[in-house]
C-alpha cells in the first residue's frame, strides 16, 4: 500500500515538474538550438548560462575534481556545437546530460588515478559487487553483453521509481543524499531500496544462469 | 581505474537509451524542484530573518513609543524640604535649601540664617582632596522633613502609592498640596543621627481599572545628613620622639562612620610649630590603628603632629577638612619650655625655660600663638609672662641657637609648649562692667525681674548707660538670634580652635554678622536695657557657655 502511494506521488511530482519546466526557462531551448543552427556563438554562452551548473554536478559526481569537470563541460559544449546541426534534439537538457556524463566517464577511464576522496562514481560502482561479478575473464567478453541484456530486461520489469533510483545512482553517480532529496524519502530508505533492487538484479542474473 | 570498475562501467553503459532518457527527464524535473525548494528555503530564511528583525525593531520602538504615546508616568527624582504649610505647598512656594545651612532646614522666606561657604583651612592647599558633594540636605534629629517625589505625569493619572525604605505610603498619607506630579510626604527623621538614606522602590498608579507601575528614571535614593555631635575623634599612642624622627600609633574612632559614608579621607601630618605649613602627610586607615613615622626632621625643633580628616560633618557646611587631633612636639633639643601656668581670672600665663648649659643656648624669640596658628604676641627673651590675653587656646614657641663646639658654629633650634587655655575676665567684656548674678546650676537664686527663685545658668555683667560690649575671646560669630525670654539679641561666638561656645545675650545694636571672625577686644554690640527676667537692674549682659553642647560655667568652663 505504501509502495503504491509512493509510486503515485512520484508520478505526480514528475508530471507537475515537467509541466512547469517550460514556464521557468529564461531562454527557450528552441531559441538556443536555433542559435546553434545559425552558427551563432552566443548559443554556447546561453547554454552555459542555463545548464552550466547542472552539467557541472553530473561531471563532479564522476570526477570529483574542479579542473577536470570544467574541461569536461567545455568538451560538452564543443560536442554540442559539432552535433547541432544536423541534430535538432527534442529534449535539449537530456541531450546535454548524456554528453556530459559520457565525457566525464571517458575521462575517468583515461586518467584512472586514485583520488584521495573517491568520487561518487567509484563508490557507487563498488556497491555493485554484490550483484555484478568483477572477475569476468577476457574469454567471456560477451558475458558483458549478456549481463547488459539481463540488466535492461530487469530494469524494464521494475517500477519507474526503482528504475529512476538505480539509474541515478549507477549511471549518473548521484549521491544517496541527492537521490533522497529528489524522491522525498530518507537516506536510509534509499539505501534499503538500492539493496533491494540490486538483490533483484542478482536473482535475475542467477535465473539466466550467469554465475557471480 | 581498476579492471573491476571498467567492467562495471561497461555494463552500466549497456542500459537502453529509452531508460536513460526517461530517467534523465525525471531527474531534470526533480533537480529543478530541489533547486526551487532550496531557493524557497533560502527565501524563507531571508524573509524569516527580515520578519524577525522587523518584529524586534517594532518591539523596541513600541517599548519606547507607546509610553510616549500613552504618556506613562515617569519618576524623575526626589527632593527634600523643611516645614511647609499647606498654602505654601499648594502654591509651590517652598524650596529646598541645600548644603551650607547650619541649622535645621529653613523655609524660603527665613532670612535669619544664610548659607555660609565652607571655610578653607590654611592647610587645605597641602592636601589634594577632591570635594565630594554627596549630601544635599541637612536636618537635626527628630526633625520633620518633607520628601517630594517628582513625576512626569501629563495624563494626570492618579497615583496610588509609593514605597520608601520598604514602607508603603498610600495616597491618603500624602500631604495636602500634593498633585499628580508632586507627591509630598511628611516624615520625622527620628533620633537617628548621621547619614540617612531614603530609597524609593515602587510607585503605583491607576490606569482605568488596572494598577500599574510608574517608570523609574531618576535617582532612587536621597541622602540626608542628620546633625550629630558624634563626630570622629582621634588619639595618639606610643609616641616616640627622637633627634630626627617621630613615630606614633594613630587611632580614629568614628561611631557613625561619617568619614566613610561621605567618602572622606584621613591623614596623619606633621607641620611647622605654628601648624600652618604641612611638612609631610600620610594617608591612614579610617578603621583601626595606623603606625606612622616621620623622618628627616631637624634636631631640636618644634613641630605639630596632626590627624586631619576630610569629610562632611553634617553641620551644613559641606565637605571640608577637620583637625581631629593635634599635638605639639619638639625633637630632642637643648631648650625646654616648662611650668606653663595660665592664671584664671587674670588673663595671663607664666612659664619657664630650661636649657642645656653646655651647648651655649641663646634664646632668640619667644612668641605666643593661638591654636589655629595665628601669632598673638611676642615678648622679650628675658621675660617669662604673657599678659592681657583674651579667652582662647594658646601655645608658646621659643626660637634659639646652640653651639655643639664642633667647629660648625651656631645652629638653630625651636621648642614648643603644650596647648593651654586662657579664660576671659569680665573686665574684657564690658569696660566698666561689674559682676551681677553668678552661675548657679543647682541652687535657686532670686530673680527680681520675675520676682521668683530659679537657677541661673549664666553670668551677668552689669553695665552703665549703653556700654559697649566687647568680644573677650578670639573666635567666630556662629549665630545671632532673638532670645525672647531675656529681651534683646544673643550673639553666639565659638572660640577659635576649640569646642567652647559663648552666648552673649541681652544685646542691642549688634554690630557683627554670622561668620565674622573676631579677635579679642572687638566690639559686638551694646548692653540692652530691656531685662525681662534676669534682673531689674538694666543694662546688663548675660553670658552663657557650652562645651561640646553641654552648658558650663562661663568663667571656669566647668559644669
Amino acid at each position: 500500500m505504501r509502495e503504491c502511494i509512493s509510486k503515485i506521488i512520484f508520478k505526480v511530482i514528475i508530471m507537475s515538474e515537467t509541466r512547469n519546466t517550460d514556464k521557468n526557462q529564461p531562454v527557450p531551448d528552441d531559441t538556443i538550438i536555433n542559435m546553434y543552427w545559425e552558427r551563432n556563438e552566443t548559443a554556447i554562452k546561453e547554454t552555459d548560462k542555463k545548464y552550466g551548473k547542472y552539467l557541472y554536478t553530473i561531471s563532479y559526481n564522476v570526477l570529483h575534481d574542479r579542473l577536470d569537470c570544467e574541461e569536461c563541460i567545455n568538451d560538452t559544449y564543443l560536442t554540442t556545437w559539432n552535433r547541432i546541426p544536423p541534430t535538432r534534439p527534442n529534449m535539449f537538457q537530456r541531450f546535454l546530460s548524456k554528453i556530459t556524463r559520457d565525457i566525464s566517464v571517458d575521462k575517468y577511464r583515461k586518467t584512472h588515478t586514485l583520488r584521495r576522496i573517491p568520487s561518487e562514481l567509484v563508490v557507487s560502482l563498488d556497491e555493485l559487487d554484490d550483484c555484478i561479478s568483477c572477475m569476468i575473464p577476457e574469454s567471456e567478453a560477451d558475458t558483458v553483453e549478456k549481463i547488459g541484456v539481463v540488466l535492461n530486461t530487469y530494469l524494464h520489469s521494475i517500477t519507474e521509481r526503482d528504475r529512476f533510483i538505480f539509474v541515478c545512482r549507477y549511471y549518473y553517480s548521484d549521491s544517496v543524499a541527492y537521490i533522497s532529496k529528489m524522491t522525498g524519502v530518507s537516506d536510509k530508505t534509499v539505501y534499503r531500496e538500492l539493496t533491494r533492487i540490486r538483490n533483484g538484479l542478482r536473482e535475475a542474473l542467477l535465473r539466466e544462469g550467469i554465475e557471480i | 581505474m581498476s579492471k573491476n570498475h571498467k567492467t562495471k562501467l561497461d555494463i552500466i553503459s549497456k542500459i537502453d537509451e529509452d531508460i536513460i532518457d526517461e530517467v534523465t527527464d525525471s531527474r531534470i524535473a526533480l533537480s529543478k524542484r530541489i533547486k526551487r525548494a532550496g531557493l524557497g528555503r533560502k527565501q524563507f530564511i531571508i524573509i524569516g530573518t527580515c520578519a524577525a528583525s522587523f518584529l524586534l525593531i517594532c518591539s523596541i520602538l513600541l517599548a519606547v513609543i507607546i509610553p510616549i504615546i500613552k504618556q506613562i508616568p515617569v519618576y524623575r527624582g526626589m527632593s527634600v524640604s523643611g516645614s511647609v504649610t499647606s498654602e505654601q505647598a499648594a502654591n509651590e512656594a517652598y524650596e529646598v535649601l541645600s548644603a551650607g545651612q547650619y541649622d535645621a532646614i529653613k523655609k524660603k522666606d527665613d532670612t535669619t540664617a544664610k548659607p555660609t561657604a565652607a571655610p578653607n583651612a590654611p592647610i587645605d592647599k597641602y592636601f589634594d582632596v577632591e570635594v565630594i558633594e554627596g549630601i544635599a540636605y541637612y536636618t537635626k534629629p527628630n526633625q520633620d522633613i518633607y520628601i517630594s517625589v517628582h513625576i512626569d505625569n501629563p495624563k494626570q493619572y492618579e497615583i496610588l502609592s509609593f514605597t520608601l525604605n520598604g514602607v508603603k505610603y498610600q495616597s491618603y498619607m500624602f500631604e495636602p498640596g500634593s498633585t499628580s506630579e508632586e507627591l509630598i510626604l511628611k516624615l520625622n527623621v527620628g533620633a537617628v543621627e548621621g547619614v540617612v538614606e531614603y530609597t524609593i522602590d515602587a510607585i503605583k498608579y491607576v490606569d482605568g481599572t488596572e494598577i500599574k507601575d510608574v517608570r523609574m528614571k531618576g535617582d532612587k535614593t536621597v541622602k540626608i545628613g542628620v546633625q550629630t555631635q558624634k563626630q570622629p575623634n582621634a588619639t595618639l599612642s606610643n609616641l616616640s620622639v627622637g633627634d630626627n624622627s617621630v613615630s606614633f600609633d594613630a587611632s580614629v574612632s568614628d561611631e557613625l562612620k561619617l568619614i566613610e559614608k561621605t567618602e572622606g579621607k584621613l591623614y596623619a601630618a606633621i607641620a611647622t610649630a605654628a601648624g600652618t605649613e604641612i611638612i609631610e602627610k600620610k594617608q591612614i586607615n579610617i578603621d583601626g590603628t595606623s603606625s606612622v613615622k616621620f623622618e628627616g626632621l631637624s634636631k631640636g625643633h618644634a613641630y605639630q603632629l596632626m590627624i586631619v580628616a576630610y569629610y562632611d560633618s553634617l553641620d551644613g557646611k559641606g565637605f571640608r577638612s577637620h583637625t581631629l587631633y593635634d599635638q605639639n612636639i619638639s625633637t630632642n633639643g637643648y631648650l625646654e619650655i616648662t611650668s606653663v601656668t595660665p592664671v584664671i581670672g587674670e588673663n595671663l600665663v607664666t612659664f619657664d625655660l630650661t636649657t642645656d648649659a653646655s651647648k651655649n643656648v641663646k634664646v632668640k624669640k619667644i612668641e605666643l600663638y593661638t591654636a589655629d596658628g595665628t601669632l598673638q604676641k611676642s615678648i622679650g627673651t628675658d621675660e617669662r609672662i604673657f599678659e592681657w590675653l583674651y579667652g582662647g587656646t594658646y601655645k608658646i614657641v621659643v626660637s634659639y641657637t646652640f653651639d655643639l663646639g664642633d667647629g660648625k658654629g651656631e645652629r638653630e633650634g625651636s621648642a614648643i609648649s603644650s596647648y593651654f587655655d586662657i579664660l576671659f575676665s569680665i573686665s574684657t567684656v564690658v569696660e566698666r562692667g561689674e559682676s551681677g548674678k553668678g552661675y548657679s546650676k543647682t541652687t535657686q537664686v532670686y530673680h527680681s525681674a520675675t520676682a521668683d527663685y530659679r537657677t541661673h545658668l549664666g553670668v551677668d555683667i552689669l553695665a552703665r548707660g549703653d556700654d559697649t560690649v566687647y568680644c573677650p575671646v578670639n573666635g567666630t560669630v556662629t549665630d545671632i538670634f532673638d532670645k525672647g525670654w531675656n529681651g534683646g539679641k544673643t550673639v553666639v561666638i565659638t572660640v577659635s580652635g576649640s569646642n567652647v561656645e559663648y552666648h552673649f545675650a541681652s544685646l542691642m545694636a549688634v554690630s557683627v554678622k554670622v561668620g565674622q571672625k573676631l579677635s579679642g577686644g572687638e566690639k559686638i554690640g551694646k548692653a540692652s536695657d530691656l531685662q525681662l527676667q534676669c534682673s531689674e537692674n538694666a543694662p546688663m549682659v548675660h553670658i552663657e557657655a557650652y562645651v561640646d553642647g553641654v552648658q558650663v560655667n562661663p568663667i571656669t568652663l566647668k559644669p
